[in-house]
């Protein structure tokens, strides 16, 4: 009259293993579920009581007694519904006890016996004892990524029941979900690579640079530009170009997301790392993890081994963004409640974009004395002449046309009122700004290049060059440049004399500041690693100018 | 007009611990200039007649002779009322602490100079600026001053424009008031954004530099807020003159009638960028009117900041036409102060490697980005960089707002 059934539950983003003990013995008839179960888990009697009578199978009216082991861990969710169910069924003499054993159970039964998906199942798989893991078709499609259990589905309770008395085969999974795990969509977020390639991106030679110093030494990068630059082109194609997640780091990754409830269909583990870009009116929680429910990881555990895009940087609360601070540096989030304190990975590349100032064309290039600039026709002329001299004339031709106009055309001229800048630059604090490694002003593409002949690098291309100079610095000293600790920047990113000269005056204006400093040496080692000069210490000076212009301060820092 | 001669009147409590800086007729002007609807005209018309101390207690007991005074101006019998009650809760030892803490000084006209006598030490307003108020209709009967009245002593130059200037009228102005202040000129302006903003930023440079700033509002009031910085170094170095009582708020009316003071104070007026229709051409106007030599920078007629400098160029604005100023040596040769020829930052700065000077041909006065600068030249993000980086510390060019862009002028 007694059953173990091996089964798990989850705990912030780490599921712990289960023991669901059913006991029927003699007393009033009654059902009791003990062990810290939460509303939903408690609920779970009645679900229970109503699958077996649907399917056709016995409710015994005696005492019934189930235990969560262990009793003082809470636990959460209707993912115990099929071990309450199965334990019962054992303890009741329906179903052989050895058939069980070896075997883990989980999800949600409706009140007809039928099997639903529950959230999470990628993370629970993780905490089972290795063996068979039963669960609802989808549920059990995503644990199966794990691929350190075999894992059977089913759609109904009544099927689970017949295999495991041996007298019908398990069932095989719809073919809706054969479909989809066939359909080799391997990157996060249903973004395929072909979707946000690299080489879509025209023109933008400092941007598309940005992007692979900030993919190969895991810099964090902020983009400003007025609307309609590129910001948010940019910012997508950085999973594309970053090395590819490891096994380890992908499961993790799974992982947080699962736990999270952003469960997705994948046929395989993803190496294409995950982007998420929360709009700017998540609140505090929703960005750093917690909720009442149980402790959920927020976007920035989500976006664990990937990118984090805050796309609208000035429109979050600055509350939100300063509380971003702590978890930037350390690499985790410990979200402490009454309840529980749990501790969410949250280590994340982090890209921002943003307007300058309200209107969004502040300094954009071309447009602050529109009249004196004749940028476009210049690019034309010379992009006509080049691109005559190899074949097309047609392109030529039309690069020109184009060009000409646009001197002596309409270009937006910002208008803002100098309070409405500094009302405006005030809402990114000074603190928040210095985490940021890269820094860059973006502006909109040439009309020559948006026709140009698109010879640009493709992701595929650059992610080669970005996992070589990864690999590299992990070899050198273990972890990506862009997380040096201060000892670790004296040692890998050595100054030479005229590199400290240049520093000094740079220092002595105010250009630079002491945090700035190290992060314009660790941008530099980047750079030097994506050349191939992993063994050099000693930085280059060209290849810290150039570190320098991605460090300068951005617009609105600029007083009028 | 003829001036009138004042009482000290009665001696005053002190403030602080400290002896009183103002005396009562003083105060009462004070008083008087902050009444309800008080204006300009209303305010010379009874400092024209009494005394401030008279005229205040005239007000308190609605003498008949003020409506004889005040019969010219509007809505007066309304506003007697007003100015009554008014008058009636003045604190004169609230009003001394007041002024005293705020450090302003107050002056009167007409008037004969020594009652304008105050902060302790401090010379007395100079006799030519009173010569000068004393022949103008318009003058402002009472002024608050925070500085050096010396200042006004120096040969004076008006210095004003948009408030929204480009790139070259930035650089302009700034080196215009640079090279005035290194030969001993003050430079007035407003202190409004823009050209006010660069010209009195330049004359600043020179640590011995006096600029006069004349604003609109109370000069406890700083308006534009951005400006604070400057609008505390110009009253340290400097002075600083507005017309309006302590506390008065930025009125829209406040800023023409700052503008005309600006004319009555330069001796010359030099209007750097101005659109076809803005306070600078209100001030040329007032100059016009003074017979002051006006001077404007000619600018291409494509550019919108240039229209009203251009207009007042061909004689389109007022009855004149204003003279071309090109560099500090046309506003000098009108003050007729001798040029001293200095060595010019162009002549200083050490010329530039081929390439970088070939990156410095294709930059013109917009801001460049280095991606565009690199695809344009045909080289490098590194070699661009590290080009512009030299070019930077030789002071060839400069970063703004994100961009490169060459350095224009001397500064």
């Amino acid at each position: 009259m007694f059953a173990a059934i091996s089964a798990a539950s989850l705990l912030g983003a780490q599921a712990r293993p289960v023991v669901v003990e059913v006991h029927i013995g003699d007393g009033l008839p009654g059902f009791n579920i003990v062990g810290q179960p939460d509303g939903v888990c408690r609920e779970a009697r009645d679900r229970v009581r109503a699958a077996l009578l649907s399917s056709g199978l016995v409710w015994p009216l005696r005492r019934v007694t189930v235990n969560l082991a262990p009793a003082d861990v809470r636990k959460v969710g209707a993912a115990l519904d099929l071990p309450i169910a199965i334990g019962m069924l054992v303890a009741l003499g329906e179903i052989p006890p050895d058939r069980v054993t070896g075997r883990s159970f989980l999800g949600e039964l409706g009140l007809d016996g039928s099997l639903r998906p529950f959230p999470g199942a990628f993370a629970y798989a993780e905490a089972l004892p290795p063996g068979e893991l039963i669960a609802p078709h989808a549920s059990a499609a995503a644990a199966a990524l794990l691929g350190s259990h075999v894992v059977r589905g089913a759609a109904h309770l009544v099927e689970i029941v017949a295999a495991l008395r041996g007298t019908d085969p398990w069932p095989d999974p719809p073919d809706s979900l054969l479909g989809s795990q066939l359909g080799g969509v391997t990157a996060g977020d249903g973004a395929t690579e072909a979707a946000h390639d690299l080489g879509d991106v025209r023109g933008q030679p400092m941007g598309r640079l940005a992007l692979e110093i900030a993919a190969a030494g895991l810099h964090h990068l902020l983009l400003v530009g007025p609307p309609g630059a590129g910001k948010t082109m940019l910012a997508e194609r950085l999973p594309g170009i970053m090395s590819p997640l490891s096994r380890a780091e992908a499961i993790e990754a799974l992982r947080i997301r699962s736990a999270a409830g952003h469960e997705t269909p994948l046929s395989a583990l993803p190496t294409v790392p995950f982007l998420r870009s929360p709009h700017h009116s998540a609140s505090a929680v929703a960005m750093l993890g917690g909720g009442t429910a149980w402790l959920r990881p927020g976007e920035i555990s989500c976006a664990h081994h990937g990118v984090l895009f805050l796309d609208e940087l000035g429109e979050f609360p600055a509350a939100v963004l300063d509380a971003l601070r702590q978890p930037l540096e350390r690499g985790k989030i410990c979200v402490d409640r009454a309840s529980a304190s749990v501790v969410f990975p949250a280590n994340f590349l982090l890209v921002a974009a943003t307007n300058p100032c309200p209107c969004g064309w502040r300094g954009a290039s071309g447009t602050s004395d529109a009249l004196w600039n004749n940028t476009s026709r210049e690019l034309a002329a010379t992009s006509a002449g080049h691109e005559t001299d190899r074949d097309s004339d047609s392109h030529g031709e039309a690069g020109a046309n184009l060009g000409a106009p646009m001197t002596f055309g309409k270009k937006p001229v910002c208008r803002c009122s100098s309070a409405a800048r500094s009302r405006y630059a005030r809402r990114l604090s000074g603190p928040f700004l210095d985490r940021f490694d890269l820094r860059l002003a973006v502006d909109r593409p040439d009309p020559v290049d948006l026709l140009g002949l698109g010879e640009e690098c493709s992701s595929a291309e650059v992610r080669s060059r970005v996992s070589l100079a990864r690999e590299a610095a992990q070899q050198r000293q273990g972890c990506a440049n862009g997380r040096l600790h201060p000892a670790q920047v004296d040692r890998f990113c050595r100054l030479s004399p005229s590199g400290r000269t240049l520093l000094d005056g740079q220092l002595r204006t105010g250009e630079l500041t002491a945090r700035g400093l190290a992060r314009v040496r660790r941008v530099a080692r980047t750079l030097m690693d994506l050349q191939g000069q992993t063994d050099e210490l000693v930085l280059d000076d060209q290849q810290l100018f150039l570190a320098l212009e991605l460090r300068r301060r951005v617009v609105f820092e600029e007083s009028q | 007009m003829n001036s009138v001669v004042h009482p000290v009147g009665r001696p005053l409590n002190d403030v602080d611990g400290k002896p009183p800086l103002h005396n009562e007729i003083q105060l009462c002007a004070a008083a008087l200039s902050e009444l309800p609807r008080m204006t300009t005209a209303r305010l010379r018309g009874l400092l024209g007649r009494w005394s401030s101390i008279e005229a205040l207690r005239a007000i308190r007991e609605g003498d008949q002779e003020l409506l004889d005074v005040l019969v010219s101006c509007r809505d007066v019998a309304q506003d007697l009322a007003l100015w009554r009650s008014a008058a009636n809760r003045v604190s004169l030892p609230s009003f001394s602490a007041r002024y005293q803490r705020a450090n302003v000084a107050i002056w009167i006209h007409p008037g004969e100079a020594e009652t304008g006598a105050l902060l302790g030490n401090d010379p007395l307003w100079p006799r030519s600026i009173a010569q000068r108020f004393a022949d103008d209709e318009e003058c402002p009967p009472v002024l608050f001053t925070r500085g050096d009245v010396r200042a006004l002593e120096r040969p004076r130059v008006a210095i004003v424009g948009t408030r929204d200037p480009t790139n070259v009228g930035r650089a302009f102005a700034g080196q215009l008031g640079s090279e005035l202040a290194s030969h001993g000129v003050s430079v007035v302006s407003g202190l409004a954004l823009g050209i006010d903003t660069f010209a009195h930023t330049g004359a600043l440079r020179h640590d011995g530099s006096k600029p006069i700033a004349v604003v609109g509002t109370g000069l406890d009031v700083v308006y534009p807020r951005s400006s604070k910085q400057l609008w505390d170094r110009v009253a340290q170095q400097g002075l600083l003159i507005s017309e309006r009582p302590l506390g008065s708020p930025p009125l829209p009316m406040a800023f023409p009638a700052r503008n005309r003071v600006i004319a009555q104070l330069g001796q010359v007026l030099v209007v750097v960028e101005s659109r076809a229709k803005g306070g600078s051409l209100i001030t040329a106007e007032r100059a016009f009117d003074r017979g002051r030599p006006v001077l404007a920078v000619p600018g291409s007629p494509l550019i919108e900041q240039s229209a009203g400098t251009n207009n007042l160029l061909r004689g389109a604005v007022g009855e004149q036409r204003a003279m071309a100023c090109l560099d500090v040596g046309d506003v000098l040769a009108l003050l007729q102060l001798q040029r001293v020829e200095q060595q010019s930052f162009q002549e200083l700065r050490e010329t530039p490697s081929p390439g970088a000077l070939s990156l410095l041909a294709l930059m013109d006065f917009g801001g460049w980005n280095v991606g565009r600068l690199a695809q344009i030249s045909r080289r490098s993000l590194i070699e661009v960089t590290s080009d512009l980086l030299q070019l930077e510390r030789s002071g060839w060019v400069e970063r703004v707002e994100g961009r490169w862009q060459r350095k224009i002028g001397n500064l």
